[in-house]
């Protein structure tokens, strides 16, 4: 069978042949002591190993080799990720403090649910960071569990460099550079997509000029000939719900439209936009996801916005609007460009505003009060801001996501794969001469661009 | 809280008897042995005076554990059900908790049997006391903890991020 999914790296533990889940429980009875060896499997597995919290496994991984096989097992993940869904744990409150600290801070959400004083100094965990090897972090999307960074698009001189990181495990897995063109990028994204259980990485150039995508597992960058709506760049980050990434697009002086990117076909359509009064200049807003539903922030003034909620998703007229948040109320300054983004709603109902570089207020809906939140977090800890997210925790592998696409991909029948393999030779063929022109082009446009800063 | 209105004019109680793997008889009262949903799942259909039980995967020192355990949650029950319908005030169920926390502190071979019985037995809550003992006992240490817990062989696999 030709194997067309390569993992590449440099992890020989990792390279071994994946074993059936049952077979590695089976070992793990056998090495693991008297009590193990007599435990039934499935009280092992759904009983003991699923419920054990994320901090806890994490350090379970170094009692052998098998106990660190088991838990990195894509299978194990998923099993305990489910749980985690089932269970309705919280997610957390992630912040990432660079160096020197070069630490994840994480917050869980019942310390906001249970609030009774305005200081987080307990609960919190905090998790060693791995030295990337490139500064100037910029945080492209949160799925799974899975963090990706990259290198920001505006302060680097040519960010090409991608990371897929669990905080959780430590683990990562960085993106090739070779086969990755375009150094003008507005915008990047990580999508996935459920039903084939891939993973995607999509970097679009400013405008409309193409973009590019990265499937994890594979091993090169494609390029996209799609029409690629243009992104406001106020607002570059991206929202994934139902498959779809969301974006907010406005031309100039256009009226402020939403994007959206199916992540399983990577066709680009356009969305429906809360029925809001636009005013000329004041095309402010931003997309978040709260409770699984697509939400639309529309920043009225300099101290007030709203929030629109889509109730049912991809449904036309279905947007609503669901709250209003202003400064009085806050009784705190509103940063403007930040708060927008930074709405969290949490498990009591009550939400979790972000109004300054460390400064969060925990806002009661139905009250309309807010208080601060003093958090466990020092000025020195965020120089621009602090990068942060909300992050239900796994343990899915960065490194393994391809291979667990390549079980998928075996299962292609012959046929499907002899026709495969002659439309890919032709892909490989026209790619090459592809990648040359566009070389060229991405050159001479960086060449460009190099002349008018001069 | 028919139990509780008025004791005098309750019945004599109908006892069962549960014999363990090494052959001793435990005359436990009816309603203790229907706590194991094993034993309630066919208690209808058998006569009241063959009601014998014998449980071929249960010793008799985990079975004295294991009916010590029914019988404090029984009672512990109705002075809870009791305490709530006079509406005085109770620590009914965190002494309770408490009790439980104290029974499951037992070695890793105990709490193997206990948990195994539990599971043949279908007691819920006792299995679910179980194997939260051992999650806990997984919970917060340290790799070298647990292996030495479970006398798990160290095959010198490496934490990177251990200070040590």
């Amino acid at each position: 069978m030709r194997i067309r999914r390569v993992q590449h790296d440099d992890d020989d533990a990792v390279e071994e042949e994946l074993l059936n889940l049952d077979d590695l429980l089976r070992e793990l009875r056998e090495k693991s002591g008297e009590f193990f060896s007599k435990l039934p499997s499935d009280i092992i597995l759904d009983n003991i190993f699923s419920s054990l919290p994320l901090k806890s496994l994490s350090q379970c991984r170094w009692v052998c080799k098998t106990w660190y096989r088991f838990i990195h097992h894509p299978r194990f993940a998923e099993i305990h990720y489910q749980m985690a869904i089932q269970n309705r744990c919280s997610p957390c409150l992630g912040f990432f403090l660079e160096s020197p600290r070069n630490e994840l801070r994480l917050i869980d959400h019942q310390v906001f649910d249970n609030l009774k004083t305005s200081v987080v100094s307990s609960d919190v965990e905090t998790y060693p960071l791995v030295e990337f090897g490139f500064s100037d972090l910029q945080i492209i999307g949160v799925v799974n569990g899975l963090v990706c960074f990259g290198e920001h698009h505006h302060r680097s001189y040519l960010p090409r460099k991608y990371i897929i990181y669990n905080p959780i495990t430590g683990e990562h897995f960085q993106l090739p550079e070779d086969t990755c063109i375009f150094t003008d990028i507005d915008f990047a994204a990580l999508g996935f997509d459920s039903a084939a259980n891939e993973y995607k990485v999509i970097r679009i150039r400013d405008d409309h000029r193409g973009a590019e995508i990265f499937t994890l597992g594979t091993t090169r960058w494609r390029r996209v000939e799609d029409h690629v709506p243009k992104i406001q760049k106020t607002h570059p980050f991206s929202v994934l719900v139902n498959g779809n990434l969301h974006w907010i697009s406005s031309e100039q002086d256009g009226p402020l439209s939403i994007f959206a990117f199916n992540v399983a076909s990577e066709k680009f359509c356009e969305f429906e936009s809360p029925p809001f009064q636009q005013e000329q200049g004041r095309l402010k807003g931003a997309l978040r996801v709260i409770e699984e539903l697509l939400c639309f922030i529309d920043m009225k003034e300099f101290d007030e916005f709203e929030m629109w909620v889509m109730k049912d998703y991809g449904v036309q007229g279905s947007w609503a609007k669901e709250y209003k948040f202003n400064a009085q109320v806050l009784n705190c300054t509103l940063h403007n460009y930040m708060c927008g983004q930074n709405v969290f709603k949490l498990k009591n109902g009550e939400f979790l505003v972000k109004y300054g570089p460390k400064d969060f207020g925990y806002y009661d809906a139905k009250q309309r009060t807010c208080q601060p939140v003093l958090l466990p977090i020092t000025t020195d800890d965020c120089e621009y801001g602090l990068p942060h997210v909300f992050l239900l925790g796994s343990l899915f592998s960065p490194k393994n996501i391809g291979r667990l696409a390549s079980s998928t991909q075996t299962q292609i029948s012959d046929q499907e794969e002899e026709e495969e393999e002659k439309k890919s030779l032709k892909d490989e063929e026209g790619e090459e001469i592809d990648l040359q022109v566009l070389q060229e082009m991405s050159g001479g446009s960086y060449s460009q661009s190099f002349q008018v800063i001069s | 809280m028919k139990d509780s209105f008025n004791p005098s004019i309750e019945p004599p109680k109908k006892t069962v008897t549960l014999v363990s793997s090494d052959g001793y008889d435990f005359e436990v009262e009816e309603e203790v042995a229907l706590e194991s949903q094993v034993i309630k799942d066919g208690f209808e259909d058998k006569a009241v005076d063959d009601r014998e039980y014998l449980l071929f995967n249960v010793h008799s020192d985990t079975l004295e554990l294991i009916i010590k355990y029914c019988e404090k949650h029984v009672s512990s029950r109705k002075s809870i059900s009791a305490a709530a319908a006079s509406s005085s005030s109770s620590n009914g169920e965190e002494a309770l908790k408490e009790w439980d926390e104290h029974f499951i502190s037992v070695d890793t071979n105990t709490l193997y049997d206990i948990l195994m019985a539990a599971d043949y037995l279908n007691i819920k809550s006792l299995l679910d006391l179980a194997i939260q003992k051992v999650a806990d006992t997984i919970h917060g240490r340290s790799p070298e903890q647990i292996r030495k817990k479970f006398n798990i062989e160290n095959d010198s696999i490496i934490d990177p991020w251990a200070s040590e």
